[in-house]
């Protein structure tokens, strides 16, 4: 399956259609699909501008700056980049174990990293296209469409957000460049008016995360035809989970999965992910394409995420999310749920076990007292992992004798997903595309697969003027033959 | 949020990218000289629950780096965009402000844009010639000019001003700000 469409034969008589970039993704996307002339798609491809050169910009710092330095690297999940550095750079400092106020605090921060995410990605990105479908005119596929039809749903989005952000701001110390964590632990303690307010509030963010779900399941109840096919493919799973199997977002062991369900790695320690995974390169791609070793690159790729980390444990430590988890594994009716558009209903299952945990984290007193700051033996080596919101995240750094950053190895969710998402795109130019005229809902199909996964393609700038979404239809001869902006 | 209405400032842009810069560093000097009655955000990306932060604002200002500018800055006023498509993660100001009219059910507060020229935004780099100029350009214009009242008159003026270099065969010989509504 990895192969089929990858590469066409005779591509220079081939027509070019470029999505470029790929609009309500992270950062810089580029698809492009060579079309025959009875329109039959013969080569499709995702590709992403990664952030390679971070890692550079990285080396040669000292270590201490590393957990502020790399939230730069994402406007979205900085607070993901700020705990796994904090994480691996425990290490360095012999703090192992952290402190458990530094753990619960962290723990805290990431959880409201989760909640303001997956609220961003279901209320904003992705219930335009799925509230209205696909082929809805563009200026119905927006927030404000869906604040137009649905306002509780909207206004519960943005509140959801607010939330997030609040608990980042409380524990990381500001929304953005926080410094709450460092290594060798945290920096300060959860106060107890910020304690106190966010408390207040977090009864309703459980109630608003129970009715996403309930939203989510009754798309699916409504078009399962479209649900459970569309972009769907076959791949193996993995993610972090606790010693004892239960989801954990924030620490744990790596285990990988099959694409039928079978466990066929287990209790892989974060310290030892590289000699489990490799990544392998492709001539046509700036991104990696990472693999489990033992299975090699044909069949050992997977997916990372919500879908993942919500099949891949065994169950989830919190109550109403747990429930929603078994109803979602019944969906699957014994085998394993691989559809993309599968992803916003296990995203949603996440957001309510973030919103549970929060509201737990809450109430214990390790957050507002006890000791921040642990210390041990000095290393020269540490590997942080943290599931962020779209998946596996691995912060790899060496440090030298003078403090400086050696060696620096990001693995991010979007690279876990990359042979994931080209194949998703694959499949919907395939059943969707293939033998058709291009129309601009037809091409949203493609966007649609694509922000199922919930991409962060790099932390690109933003500044005004940019990110237009272009499509280009090109001939054989590379003359474009069309042209559309969206601006 | 502070309780007494006042002008919201968002400077908005990566600091680690180039150019991208020029929001924060802008920012940076507001902050630096705390003018009454003005609260500085500085952010990566605009999200929908910035939409929030609108809330008891006099007036809000939009700082960010622009592509394409042909001139240091650029003063204008925005409207709330409910039509347009939404790109990225990321909210175009217009469009904050459609989704402040959705979540708030009333129009927002008066809005403008101060756009600052740059050209380009690696990872890592300083500001280019060209921003550096363009910052210490807006800065210079804009600091007498930190108030609503201040915006208002800034952009009702300009129209004035810019015909007045179009008569004299000239343009403004720094930055604009133009009145679009």
């Amino acid at each position: 399956m990895t192969a089929e469409l990858e590469t066409a034969e005779g591509r220079e008589k081939l027509r070019k259609v470029a999505i470029d970039p790929v609009s309500r993704v992270e950062g810089h996307g580029r698809v492009t699909l060579l079309i025959d002339d009875d329109d039959q798609v013969r080569e499709a491809r995702l590709h992403i501008v990664e952030f390679r050169g971070f890692e550079v910009f990285i080396q040669g710092r000292p270590y201490w700056e590393v957990p502020v330095m790399v939230q730069r690297l994402c406007g979205i999940c900085p607070v993901s980049h700020h705990l796994a550095a904090s994480k691996a750079l425990d290490r360095v400092v012999g703090a192992v174990p952290p402190s458990h106020t530094a753990t619960q605090l962290r723990r805290l921060m990431h959880y409201g990293q989760i909640l303001q995410s997956h609220a961003l990605h279901f209320f904003h990105l992705s219930s335009p296209d799925m509230l209205f479908g696909f082929e809805a005119e563009v200026g119905k596929r927006n927030i404000v469409g869906v604040a137009e039809a649905y306002p509780d749903v909207a206004r519960q989005g943005v509140l959801l957000r607010k939330f997030g952000q609040e608990v980042i701001r409380a524990t990381a110390g500001k929304r953005i460049h926080g410094t709450g964590a460092v290594p060798g632990g945290m920096n300060r303690h959860l106060s107890m008016v910020d304690r106190d307010a966010l408390r207040a509030d977090a009864d309703q963010m459980v109630a608003w995360s129970q009715a996403a779900v309930e939203l989510v399941k009754r798309l699916h109840r409504a078009d399962p035809d479209l649900y459970d096919v569309f972009g769907v493919f076959r791949s193996g799973l993995a993610s972090l989970v606790r010693c004892d199997g239960a989801m954990d977002l924030y620490d744990g062991v790596l285990r990988f999965r099959d694409g039928d369900g079978r466990i066929i790695r287990d209790q892989v320690p974060d310290q030892d992910y590289h000699q489990v995974l490799q990544e392998d390169v492709k001539s046509w791609s700036y991104m990696k394409f990472p693999y489990l070793i033992e299975r090699g690159p044909e069949l050992g790729w997977y997916k990372v995420g919500p879908l993942a980390r919500v099949q891949n444990c065994d169950f989830i430590p919190s109550p109403l999310a747990e429930a929603e988890r078994r109803e979602f594994i019944d969906h699957g009716k014994g085998d394993v749920v691989h559809a993309p558009l599968a992803y916003h209903w296990a995203r949603m299952i996440e957001m309510l076990h973030a919103a549970e945990v929060i509201r737990d984290l809450l109430d214990d007193p390790a957050c507002t007292g006890g000791e921040l700051m642990a210390q041990g033996s000095r290393g020269h080596e540490g590997v942080g992992i943290i599931e962020a919101p779209r998946g596996t995240l691995i912060h790899h750094y060496q440090v030298g004798d003078d403090d400086l950053v050696t060696m620096c190895n990001l693995i991010v969710s979007t690279t876990h997903n990359n042979q994931a998402m080209n194949t998703a795109v694959r499949e919907v130019a395939k059943r969707y595309l293939s033998g058709r005229k291009l129309t601009e809902g037809l091409l949203n199909h493609i966007e649609v697969a694509i922000r199922a996964f919930d991409p962060c393609l790099s932390c690109a700038t933003h500044a005004l003027g940019q990110m237009p979404l272009v499509v280009e239809l090109t001939g054989a001869d590379g003359e474009v033959i069309d042209r559309v902006v969206r601006d | 949020m502070t309780a007494i209405p006042g002008l919201v400032v968002f400077a908005i842009g990566n600091d680690a990218r180039g150019d991208d810069a020029l929001g924060p560093q802008l920012g940076a000097r507001i902050e630096q000289a705390s003018p009454a009655g003005v609260e500085v955000l500085v952010e990566y990306q605009l999200q929908i629950e910035h939409a929030l932060d609108l809330r008891g604002a006099a007036a809000v200002l939009f700082i960010d780096a622009a592509v394409g500018l042909e001139q240091p800055f650029d003063l204008h006023r925005i409207e709330p965009d409910t039509g347009a498509p939404l790109l990225s993660h990321a909210l175009s100001p217009e469009v904050l402000l459609a989704v402040f009219q959705r979540v708030e059910g009333r129009a927002p507060p008066p809005a403008f844009v101060f756009a600052l020229q740059g050209e380009s935004f690696a990872l890592g780099e300083p500001l280019s010639a060209v921003a550096e100029h363009a910052l210490e350009a807006a800065w210079a214009w804009l600091a007498s000019r930190l108030s609503t009242a201040g915006l208002l008159s800034a952009v009702g003026d300009a129209g004035a001003q810019h015909q007045q270099c179009e008569r004299a065969g000239h343009d403004a010989p720094e930055g604009r700000a133009h009145a679009e509504q």
